[in-house]
């Protein structure tokens, strides 16, 4: 077996070739419904996958090197494009790592900063019932393909109300979030809630307990807990196998320290065990939004800055734990408008590392599983 | 763990480096690049199992790249911390050892630095195109001297559309 995170020996254009041996090869994408521009050259030897190299760069923007070309504020919108189902978690060590550039990381009101966890943990619900959604469409699932998808637009509709976009809200700012929630906001935060905890319930008899979702999902695409751990996975993923971390618990950012939830975590390391985690930490989400709503006290949400805002030479590194796991952001400054250097550490590019190594030995039908079960979105892994 | 007791432990194993506080939970070494290697193992076998990334930079003025090595730990009393291990090299020649024999990890990462700047990292067997075209042919284009938006200007200028260049001023 070949245990190398190489994805390379890429042949180009091709077409399905069988070597003399008689094994096939096959490219799996980048037009697949399913996997989301990147193609995954498979070598196929009956009905087992020896060999899985991922092709990947389809979605390549050059991110990092926009990032020098623009001011911190115009830095935002573009930031969040790769990610558009986790945006509030890939702007937020953005923004973080850019208030300790302006030293204003203490300085952020108590309401902008319950404000920003509430749009996280909705974020992180919308990417987990578009998980949801997408597995069912890998595992000819149609029904919780459906409702994964409506499940998800209740919520994306409660985040427009609060910021006026569906799925890039660019609403997080330095300093504070660009306005307060409106009227009525709360309110039906909450009762999106009860409705969505009411669901969690049929998701976990219709994912958990099915027999033949169980067949698919059951001891498919292993990842050891060791392993997890030094080819640096993240999110679902590294708590799949085993590794209960959460940089929420572990280094809490906001004001997550006052708030109570817990790291589901399972030490199986397949897809079933991926999946669970998604489904629980929906569950604590919703826990989490009900305690920020207690605590939420009427008051500023924002610092307002004047000018254009400049980072103190210097560098800053911030990391949260978004939807589908950590992510960081190093920025160097050198006092000027724009930043010198930002480095943009995705989950779903750590999670690319083990994907040639996690295919090899599956079966045919299974890739579509394993692969969506690494919480993979190529976008966000190719910035 | 407190980030004065992670010093105190630093302290004792790397005590030829000087390991630094510049914020919270972060603590920075400065190193040279032929001992960064041992600073890894080292800093591996205290705890320090999960690398986050690898980000080099170009500083055209003095003809160098920084590499900055951004580890965390998965050891449940360190999850707090993070080690920041900073070494510079000289553009002349961008090379120095892999660490991807300490962090797997480390593989992946450095391959997209040697795509995006052209740091060469002695040991990684893996260090060839990953998200550029396949077709791509031009500077590794995070050095500073590969212009953003070079391709508008020339075709603006050959239009004679000369767009002053807005400077941002407080």
């Amino acid at each position: 077996m070949n245990t190398s995170t190489n994805l390379q020996g890429l042949p180009g254009v091709f077409e399905e070739e069988v070597s003399p041996e008689g094994k096939l090869r096959v490219s799996f994408g980048p037009q697949h419904p399913g996997s989301g521009h990147m193609r995954i050259i498979l070598t196929i030897n009956g009905d087992i996958v020896e060999d899985a190299i991922p092709d990947v760069g389809y979605v390549h923007r050059g991110v990092e090197k926009m990032c020098e070309y623009k001011t911190y504020i115009q830095n935002i919108p573009h930031i969040e494009r790769p990610a558009i189902h986790d945006s509030a978690g890939t702007t937020l060590p953005y923004i973080l790592a850019t208030e300790k550039l302006l030293d204003l990381s203490e300085k952020v009101p108590e309401r902008a900063q319950y404000i920003r966890m509430l749009l996280a943990e909705m974020n992180r619900m919308i990417n987990h019932f578009y998980f949801l959604g997408i597995l069912g469409i890998f595992m000819g699932h149609s029904t919780v393909t459906t409702w994964g998808m409506g499940d998800r637009e209740l919520l994306i509709e409660t985040a427009a109300m609060m910021t006026g976009a569906r799925v890039t809200f660019s609403f997080i700012v330095p300093g504070g979030v660009r306005t307060d929630t409106p009227h009525g906001f709360e309110e039906r935060l909450l009762k999106s809630c009860d409705y969505l905890e009411s669901r969690v319930k049929t998701y976990k008899d219709y994912l958990l307990e099915n027999p033949f979702a169980r067949m698919r999902m059951e001891n498919v695409g292993i990842i050891k807990k060791e392993d997890a751990i030094a080819f640096g996975l993240a999110g679902p993923t590294l708590r799949g196998s085993g590794v209960k971390s959460d940089v929420r618990k572990d280094e809490p950012y906001l004001l997550y320290d006052t708030v109570e939830f817990d790291v589901p975590s399972y030490p199986e390391g397949d897809a079933m065990a991926r999946t669970k985690v998604h489904i629980e930490e929906i569950q604590q989400s919703i826990a989490i939004i009900r305690q920020v709503v207690g605590k939420m006290k009427p008051g500023p949400v924002k610092i307002p800055l004047r000018g254009q805002i400049r980072g103190k030479i210097g560098d800053a590194y911030a990391r949260v734990e978004g939807a589908r796991g950590m992510n960081s952001y190093y920025i160097i400054s050198d006092g000027q408008v724009y930043p010198y250097r930002v480095r943009v550490n995705t989950a779903d590019s750590r999670n690319l590392a083990i994907m040639r190594r996690v295919l090899q030995g599956v079966r045919v039908a299974d890739v579509p599983v394993v692969h969506w079960s690494l919480d993979y979105w190529p976008v966000a892994a190719d910035r | 763990m407190k980030d004065e007791d992670l010093l105190r432990i630093l302290k004792d194993s790397l005590s030829a480096y000087s390991p630094v506080k510049v914020d919270k939970n972060r603590i920075k070494i400065s190193l040279q690049a032929e001992t960064l290697h041992d600073v890894a193992e080292k800093i591996f076998s205290i705890g320090f199992n999960y690398l986050h990334t690898i980000c080099a930079t170009d500083y055209p003025d003095k003809q160098e790249f920084e590499l900055n090595y951004i580890v965390g730990s998965m050891d449940d009393d360190k999850r707090n911390n993070i080690i920041m291990l900073v070494t510079r090299i000289p553009k002349s020649n961008p090379s120095l050892r892999t660490v991807s024999d300490v962090w797997k990890a480390a593989k992946l990462e450095e391959r997209e630095e040697f795509e995006m700047l052209g740091v060469n990292f002695l040991g990684n067997d893996e260090l060839q195109k990953l998200y550029l075209p396949e077709d791509w042919n031009e500077i590794p284009p995070l050095l500073k001297e590969y212009k953003l938006k070079r391709w508008v200007d020339e075709e603006r200028n050959r239009h004679g559309l000369v767009i002053e260049k807005v400077e941002h001023e407080h």
